[in-house]
């Protein structure tokens, strides 16, 4: 098997990640937010990993879930929007943000404007910047690298230019977080959101969502914080305010040997997006349509092939030869206006590929076209 | 001819694809098809799969393999898969 589908989900992973889901599931259960100094309380520790990686100085402004789109939905139903706000948005996000949005604009009467992408999927600054003037929102919510193309979007330009126009801005770093830079505090975000499942290398299940000092969301879920317990109301103070319930400790110890093991084995980026440009080559020359953004990306592409569905694509890749990848709509349906095509066939790379799935995939696909 | 069938979802809310294992090879299977079938065979990949059209339906499947993954035109999707099931079940095997 080749496995490049790690635009959705990473594999394969550390050992040190099983190991240590292991080892937590076969241990008694941490004490959570009741731990004393002797205590090693997994959650803390993951937020403090995550915070340097982030560039966040505040690790308690860390709210840890099970997923991206359990942080998203977190801050996009918390957030103080009322009827007749706008939010501003791009073509190019994935469900996790379209469908809040929408859900948003049925139930409580907010605007939400799409803005287009390039042929490529990514965001224009210019355009981005305009948009803020023109409908001046609320909300500005953008992905850091599109999950149907890895373009990645200059997030501190679009950022600042929220801020500018006096809108929050919600960051949606589930392609990126663990493969791009990220610096959250400087680039002025209100609020972002990630997943650990995906470059951070660690199990499903974890997830989280910063958000700013000062930045008070309503909570989209209540229920027990194991402290405070004589509150009817979940507590003030973060990260407490936005999770409820017991956490997912045996993946967060996953997640946490995931980071001590990125931290100790830096990611070599130029090594994978080398390979990038190899496999965009190769399945161009074997005769594909490759969606191939130009500047800063993540190790994702999509093509097409002219007069063959994707889905046909994907089947002789996957079923002849061993090849995971991902067809169809990547769950980020609008985008496909903006790239000029109904559907893509996408495969995504990680720090284990290797150059010889690479040509094998290539062939593969020579194989499958000829 | 017995066989299992289980709905397959993609991408998309009206997925009318449906997989069949079946106690015979891709490639067998294949060669019990009527001529207006008109089949494609891949035998350059690792493991040669082919694709079957016929009137709006699609059948992929693995010469070597045992699953078929058959896909229904949105217009006549019950009658076809209806017409489908019943040539499968009265094929030998």
């Amino acid at each position: 098997m080749i496995y490049l589908n790690n635009g959705a989900t990473s594999w394969p992973k550390p050992p040190c990640v099983a190991e240590a889901v292991w080892r937590a599931v076969a241990s008694s259960p941490g004490a959570a937010h009741r731990g004393g100094i002797e205590n090693f309380d997994v959650f803390d520790a993951a937020r403090e990993r995550l915070a340097r990686l982030l560039g966040v100085s505040s690790p308690s402004n860390i709210a840890l879930g099970p997923n991206a789109t359990y942080a998203l939905n977190l801050a996009i139903y918390g957030f103080p929007l009322s009827g007749g706000d706008t939010v501003l948005t791009t073509e190019a996000e994935h469900n996790s943000v379209l469908r809040p949005l929408s859900d948003l604009s049925r139930r409580v009467g907010i605007n939400v404007v799409y803005l287009e992408t390039d042929e490529t999927g990514r965001v224009s600054t210019e355009l981005w910047a305009e948009a803020l003037e023109r409908h001046s929102p609320r909300l500005a919510v953008f992905s850091h690298a599109s999950n149907v193309t890895g373009a990645a979007n200059d997030a501190a330009a679009l950022c600042a230019a929220a801020k500018a126009a006096g809108a929050a801005v919600l960051v949606d770093l589930s392609q990126t977080a663990g493969f791009l830079p990220v610096d959250l505090e400087n680039w002025g975000a209100d609020m972002a959101a990630f997943t650990g499942h995906k470059y951070l290398l660690g199990p499903q299940g974890t997830g989280g969502l910063y958000v700013r000092p000062g930045l008070e969301l309503r909570p989209h879920l209540t229920g027990g914080t194991g402290v405070m317990s004589d509150l009817d109301h979940m507590p003030d103070e973060m990260p407490l305010h936005l999770e409820a319930g017991t956490g997912n400790e045996p993946g967060f110890h996953g997640l946490l040997a995931a980071l001590d093991w990125a931290e100790e084995n830096p990611c070599d980026v130029p090594a994978v997006l080398e390979l990038l440009s190899a496999l965009r080559s190769g399945l161009a020359a074997a005769g594909a349509r490759v969606i191939a953004p130009e500047g800063e990306c993540t190790p994702v592409v999509s093509f097409t092939v002219p007069g063959v569905p994707a889905s046909e694509i994907g089947y002789m890749l996957s079923e002849g030869a061993g090849i995971v990848c991902r067809t169809g709509l990547h769950c980020a349906p609008r985008v496909f206006r903006c790239l000029g095509v109904p559907e893509t066939v996408r495969l995504s790379l990680s720090r284990f590929t290797t150059e010889l799935e690479v040509e094998e995939t290539v062939a593969a696909l020579s194989a499958a076209l000829s | 001819m017995k066989f299992e069938s289980k709905k397959t979802e993609n991408c998309f809310a009206g997925s009318l694809t449906y997989e069949y294992l079946i106690p015979v090879s891709g490639k067998a299977f294949a060669a019990l098809l009527p001529p207006e079938w008109k089949i494609r065979r891949n035998e350059k990949l690792r493991r040669p799969v082919f694709v079957a059209e016929s009137g709006g339906v699609v059948i992929k499947g693995a010469l070597g393999g045992s699953v078929l993954r058959v896909s229904y035109p949105e217009g006549s999707f019950e009658q076809t898969k209806s017409e489908f099931e019943a040539f499968l079940g009265g094929l030998p095997g």
